[in-house]
């Protein structure tokens, strides 16, 4: 298999896994600091899980 | 020494810098697996993302409270991470990148991070609908993942997953009605909460049955259904 095909899968697995991983951190900042998510923040997380529910109701389109 | 090992950690939480690392062996002609590449960034990103947390409180915090933390967290963590014995299913998946990391190692250091969320979120009082979602969303992505992982490497049969999909359409159908109602500045009925609460718990339980389900999508689901708990709890 090369690189590319690598990277690509990579890549675009990571797209929605990145953005969820990442919320962590930020939801115990504002879990300790008693704030609000963001608008983008909340915007970024939206449109992952939007994704994410795609892809597996319809992978051959997502 | 700090603020290195936040730069290097901040690049490692980045995707782009696994993909970067997958084009250098590449040109040292170091053929990487797909599957095994997709588990080395998924656990890359995650161990960065834990490391940001403890780093955040190295500063910040006595150095034994960091580690009484941490211990806490993994404690709950691998409890979190036990499957129940009762929902062993008769058929036998083969090895997926899902089902080969719940080996222990992999679990407690993915699960250290998350736990560590949720129980700084459970001991937080003044959780409100937004950050739940968050957590809820965040969770949801993460399971997905897995439900398609196990869907489309054929790791559970067809019954099953068509069982996974319906789960799932009602799951997101709840949670994004929920969405629509924290981003009209309005709380959502606890119901509907409980209705979200009671789709991902099903998705974690039919994921648990099939083993499919990797440790930082068990933890986050577990941490955010404490969110949630609390939010149904406060009405």
């Amino acid at each position: 298999m090369g690189v590319t095909t690598i990277v690509a899968i990579a890549t675009a697995a990571m797209q929605g896994i990145a953005a969820a991983v990442q919320a962590w951190p930020t939801i115990q900042s504002i879990v300790a600091e008693g704030r609000d998510p963001t608008p983008s923040e909340q915007a970024t997380l939206d449109a992952a899980a939007d994704a994410a529910h795609a892809a597996l109701q319809h992978p051959a389109t997502a | 020494m700090l603020e290195i090992l936040k730069f290097a950690d901040a690049r490692l939480r980045e995707p782009s810098t696994w993909a970067g690392l997958a084009v250098l062996l590449g040109m040292l002609h170091v053929n990487v697996d797909a599957g095994l590449w997709h588990v080395v960034t998924l656990w890359g990103t995650a161990g960065a993302a834990g490391l940001a947390i403890l780093l955040s409180e190295a500063g910040s915090k006595p150095g034994i409270q960091v580690g009484e933390d941490m211990l806490a967290a993994l404690s709950a963590a691998l409890d979190a991470a036990t499957p129940p014995a009762s929902t062993a299913p008769a058929h036998t998946p083969v090895a997926t990148p899902a089902a080969v990391a719940t080996a222990p190692t992999a679990a407690a250091l993915a699960l250290l991070l998350a736990g560590a969320v949720g129980l700084t979120a459970c001991s937080g009082s003044g959780t409100d609908q937004k950050q739940a979602l968050y957590a809820v969303e965040s969770a949801y992505v993460l399971v997905a993942n897995d439900e398609a992982a196990a869907i489309g490497t054929g790791v559970v049969p067809a019954d099953a997953a068509a069982t996974m999909r319906a789960t799932d359409a009602t799951l997101y159908a709840a949670l994004v009605a929920w969405r629509q109602s924290v981003e009209a500045g309005n709380s959502a009925a606890a119901s509907a909460v409980s209705g979200v609460q009671t789709g991902l718990q099903g998705l974690v339980n039919q994921l648990t049955a099939a083993k499919a389900l990797s440790p930082p999508a068990l933890a986050a689901a577990d941490a955010a259904l404490s969110l949630t708990a609390i939010v149904i709890a406060g009405g």
